[in-house]
């Protein structure tokens, strides 16, 4: 395997003397966290009123997908799942339907910004929760990198130096999904919460704790006063970063949405991508999550509550966003490591299947029904099969946004290059 | 670039090619220069000198590590640091790759059965209304975690066998006979770089050989180093040597060879040497298995060559002995030496030609040039001390050390460290190696740092191991001895010393430079108060407190 250098790759040299020049700027003006010293802005990516965002949405557990997108024609739907069928439904297309619990993503569908893609999979899925989702992080069926982190390596290569992050997980830690080769400027809500290292046996006044993080800061405020460069860029990440968490944490504090989010925790967390957008942060990609659509058992109240949340949430989040005229440059995915079977099992729910629909949302996205058309399901095992003719590969999906709506080359990124399909 | 000749094929005459070049500094500026180069005097040879030395050659300057430079002058110090080194056996997991597969199976089934265990207690609890206790869940969390880490690990588990060799890399380059050596293999590989393509089968072993070679590389000159490397199967996959023929020449290895490995960027060469000397390494192969080199006579082109203006039917090696040749060749180690060593903020290139010149004199010896580099006034001079970064392996084997606490016994979480802090062991993102200097700090590697910091603070949860876990924890720990986290008797090393005494002797040894007065006095008063906070917390506190500043991330 080739390993040729990119052509924009810097020497040494030259990578110090740019970075000379940057940290030069900091070394003049005594220490002030860079969000609000304007010498530093000027040199960051200004947010522009054409930045292009993706906020990408990972419904964790599998969610299923036949009674998400209805195929109401379908009569084996009602003869395989005599409990769990949606009687009831919104009208997507001829054959599609979707889920009432999801009124808000109807009435975006309705304006013409909801993308629907059906049997999204790829080849010979898997059913383990962890290598399945590995696998849609990744967006490979192996690897070390995310699909987010290789374009974050090939399209912004120098966020490293840059004070703002350019991708941010309203998690706990850095997911799979920007996994990259280079460094990027990425925040999440890294801790030594693991419960691998015993935290409850230690002192309540240690880790973390106010002294600590006084003397901490005393040491960087000193720190600044060394008269060289790479010392005050130090001085100035680190107490960016200390004072990252308490920014963050005062500009959701701070934040006023037009109306109250719907859609409890998630909604909270879709909440926050929009305090950080309409701060006006460079952030490329936003990674949220929405867990427990694992529905073995007792399926139908429990479905429907997550779909609720997650329609109520998305609804309010682009209400928002159209409140501030930040909608526009703002995309959303939504996806599931996979679907479920098509029969419902003893317990009134549904076990781990195999292809599943996406969603895609935003003013941008050309609206409708995606994808190669429906299956019959009396000709199905128990799976919805994955093939070409009516499934759609998932990194196809993920080209389409990184081409049509990041404006990047995704031809390096996967296994081989996808087309890009038409839904924005 | 210069020119390139009108016609592709031709032998232009070298008279007539100008091959840039960045202009050589005037024999007096090179001359004034040299004198920095010379060895430290012994009068001006000191403690803070010999805690440079040791922070700077290695990763780290222990009191112990310093007592066995007692009674030595900075020459002889250096001399004993470079020669100390053991050789690195091959780790029994990149020998037998199928015992780590079985190792992992073993612990994901447990952590499997365990996840099945909690999941159905809380669902019974549940389906009769039962509050589900916080711990319950959240072990019940920890252990999918767990089972989601060994089944990506299973998937992958030559990634898994990588994190193992890591970390066996990581524990010897750790012992103070290693680290000298060690820290100049990696500088040696971020010089010819090669990197672990994703997870193929067979690659580490070709990774490990290559970090034999360089290893022994080191005791030997430069030009019989670029030499071996060209023949070691790791360089040949990196820069497609063994698709390089007669009929396709591929010049991917020739480019970096004149632009990263020996002369420099831009320093004394244009495109027609780099392809024409590629047609001198066609037909380089390897056996699977032994990995030998050998040359597929079919494939080698065996007519002339003209590179630098000199035509002949030059091989390999020949062509590496003309680019030593070139002007460049004398100065491109030591501007990289510098980067690395000496200060991140690149040196003023007279300085760079004096110690250039002399080491061409030597025959590009490098047991010389690092003696020369290492015991110079020029090493140990004010300007250039805390000049550099602490790269992701000096801090987690610096912390180590500074501790006095082994490195977590856990592979996955020390390979985990490293690669979030932006270094995977052996993996550079590509041919150009880690930049180094500020690129190892942002908003999200800052965090992971002190993360890290931290978890050396933190005991390991003994009760959520599964019994694989507990058999590599029992055996790294030798039953108990040896502690992975700053226990009572670590804390005690600190805190039997006084106040002052202490703050002093932390300052000294963990910080490459004086930080101002005022710190210093902040940090006595702080464990000097009285209140319900016992003095071994105030302590642990202004441990954290000085690692976790920037002052130590720098070296």
């Amino acid at each position: 395997m080739s390993k040729q250098r990119k052509p924009e790759a810097r020497t040494r040299r030259e990578f110090m003397s740019s970075s000379v020049k940057g940290a030069s700027l900091l070394s003049m003006a005594s220490y002030a966290p860079s969000f609000l010293q304007q010498t530093v802005n000027a040199q960051n990516l200004t947010p522009s009123s054409d930045q292009k965002i993706l906020v990408i949405v990972q419904m964790a557990g599998g969610n299923d997908g036949l009674n998400t997108v209805i195929p109401f024609e379908d009569d084996a739907y009602y003869s395989r799942r005599p409990n769990l069928a949606q009687k009831k439904y919104h009208q997507l297309g001829d054959y599609t339907g979707l889920n009432l619990a999801c009124p808000e993503m109807h009435k975006m569908y309705e304006n013409d910004e909801m993308a629907v893609i059906q049997n999204v999979g790829y080849p010979n899925p898997n059913r383990s929760h962890f290598r399945a989702t590995d696998i849609y992080e990744m967006g490979s069926l192996k690897g070390r990198t995310g699909w987010v982190g290789r374009y974050l390596d090939a399209a912004c290569p120098n966020t490293a130096s840059q004070k703002q992050p350019v991708a941010v997980n309203m998690g706990k830690s850095i997911p799979m999904t920007f996994w990259s080769m280079r460094t990027h400027n990425v925040y999440s809500k890294i801790s030594a919460d693991n419960t691998l290292m015993e935290t409850a046996a230690v002192d309540k006044n240690m880790l973390g704790d106010k002294e600590t993080l006084g003397l901490l800061k005393d040491s960087i405020q000193l720190s600044s006063k060394m008269d060289h460069s790479t010392a005050a860029y130090l001085s100035s990440s680190f107490m960016d970063a200390l004072v990252s968490k308490e920014k963050m944490d005062a500009i959701f504090d701070s934040y006023r949405p037009g109306k109250a989010y719907k859609g409890g925790g998630f909604g909270k967390s879709l909440e926050h991508v929009a305090a950080l957008i309409a701060k006006g942060l460079p952030t490329r990609v936003y990674y949220t999550k929405i867990g427990g659509f694992d529905t073995h058992a007792d399926q139908a109240q429990r479905h429907g509550k997550l779909l609720a949340h997650m329609s109520g949430a998305i609804g309010s989040f682009y209400d928002d966003l159209k409140s501030k005229g930040l909608d526009k440059q703002v995309t959303t995915m939504a996806f599931s490591e996979f679907g479920r079977r098509i029969d419902e099992n003893g317990s009134n729910g549904t076990d781990h299947g195999t292809v599943a629909p996406m969603f895609v949302f935003g003013p941008n996205v050309n609206g409708g029904v995606y994808g190669g058309g429906n299956i019959k399901l009396a000709d199905c095992g128990g799976d919805l099969p994955f093939n070409q003719e009516v499934g759609t590969d998932f990194r196809q999906v993920y080209t389409t946004l990184l081409e049509n709506w990041m404006g990047a080359n995704s031809s390096k990124m996967f296994d081989k290059k996808y087309e890009a399909m038409s839904f924005i | 670039m210069a020119e390139q000749p009108k016609t592709e094929g031709a032998s232009p005459d070298a008279m007539d090619i100008k091959r840039p070049i960045t202009p050589k500094p005037s024999q007096g500026a090179i001359d004034k220069a040299a004198k920095a180069w010379a060895p430290l005097p012994k009068r001006a040879w000191d403690l803070d000198k010999a805690i440079h030395l040791l922070r700077r050659i290695g990763f780290a300057a222990t009191p112990a590590m310093v007592r066995d430079l007692k009674g030595k002058s900075a020459e002889e110090s250096v001399e004993f640091l470079l020669s100390r080194g053991e050789s690195f056996p091959m780790p029994a997991d990149v020998q037998n790759p199928e015992r780590v597969k079985a190792m992992i199976q073993a612990s994901l089934d447990e952590a499997d059965a365990k996840y099945r265990e909690l999941d159905t207690m809380l669902d019974a609890r549940e389906a009769k209304n039962m509050m589900a206790k916080p711990e319950d869940l959240k072990l019940r969390r920890y252990y999918e975690g767990l089972s989601r880490q060994y089944t990506q690990e299973l998937a992958n588990y030559e990634g898994a066998v990588f994190d193992y060799y890591s970390h066996d890399w990581l524990n010897f380059a750790a012992k103070p006979e290693n680290v000298a050596q060690e820290k100049l293999v990696m500088f040696m590989h971020n010089v010819l770089v090669v990197n672990c393509q994703d997870g193929v089968k067979g690659d580490l072993k070709v990774i490990y050989h290559y970090q034999k070679l360089l290893r022994d590389g080191l005791k030997g000159n430069f030009i019989d180093l670029c030499k071996k490397m060209s023949k070691s199967a790791a360089m040949m996959n990196m820069l497609d040597l063994t698709v390089n023929t007669k009929l396709k020449p591929n010049e991917n290895f020739s480019r970096e060879l004149m632009e990263l490995f020996i002369l420099g960027r831009d320093q004394g060469y244009v495109e027609h040497d780099i392809k024409e000397a590629a047609r001198a390494f066609t037909g380089y192969k390897f056996r699977p298995g032994s990995f030998e080199f050998y040359l597929e006579q079919s494939e080698v082109d065996n007519t002339e060559k003209t590179i630098f203006g000199q035509t002949k039917n030059f091989n390999g090696d020949q062509v590496i002995d003309l680019i030593f040749e070139q002007d460049g060749a004398a100065t491109h180690l030591v501007r990289e030496l510098c980067g690395f060593y000496l200060n991140s903020e690149p040196i003023p290139e007279p300085f760079i030609h004096a110690l250039g010149q002399q080491w061409r004199e030597q025959g590009f010896d490098l047991p010389w040039l690092f003696k020369a580099f290492f015991s110079s006034g020029m090493f140990y001079h004010s300007l250039n001390r805390g000049k550099l970064v602490k790269s992701p392996i000096d801090l987690m084997i610096g912390l180590s050390l500074n501790l006095g606490v082994g490195m977590n016994p856990f592979p996955r979480r020390n390979a985990q460290f490293l690669r979030m802090m932006g270094q995977e062991f052996m993996n550079p993102p590509d041919v150009e190696g880690w930049q180094g200097g500020n690129e190892w700090i942002n908003n999200a590697t800052v965090q992971v740092r002190r993360v890290l910091i931290e978890s050396f603070f933190l005991p390991v949860k003994q009760n959520v191991l599964t019994d694989e876990e507990k058999k590599v924890y029992k055996k790294m720990t030798y039953d108990g001895e040896r502690s992975f986290h700053v226990d009572k008797a670590r804390l005690d090393t600190f805190s039997q010393k006084e106040n002052t005494e202490l703050v002093d002797h932390l300052i000294k040894f963990f910080l490459p430079v004086e930080p101002d007065f005022k710190f210093r006095r902040v940090l006595i008063s702080h464990i000097s108060k009285m209140g319900d906070v016992p003095r071994e917390t105030r302590i642990k506190q202004v441990l954290l407190a000085l690692l976790q500043s920037p002052f130590y991330q720098l070296a």
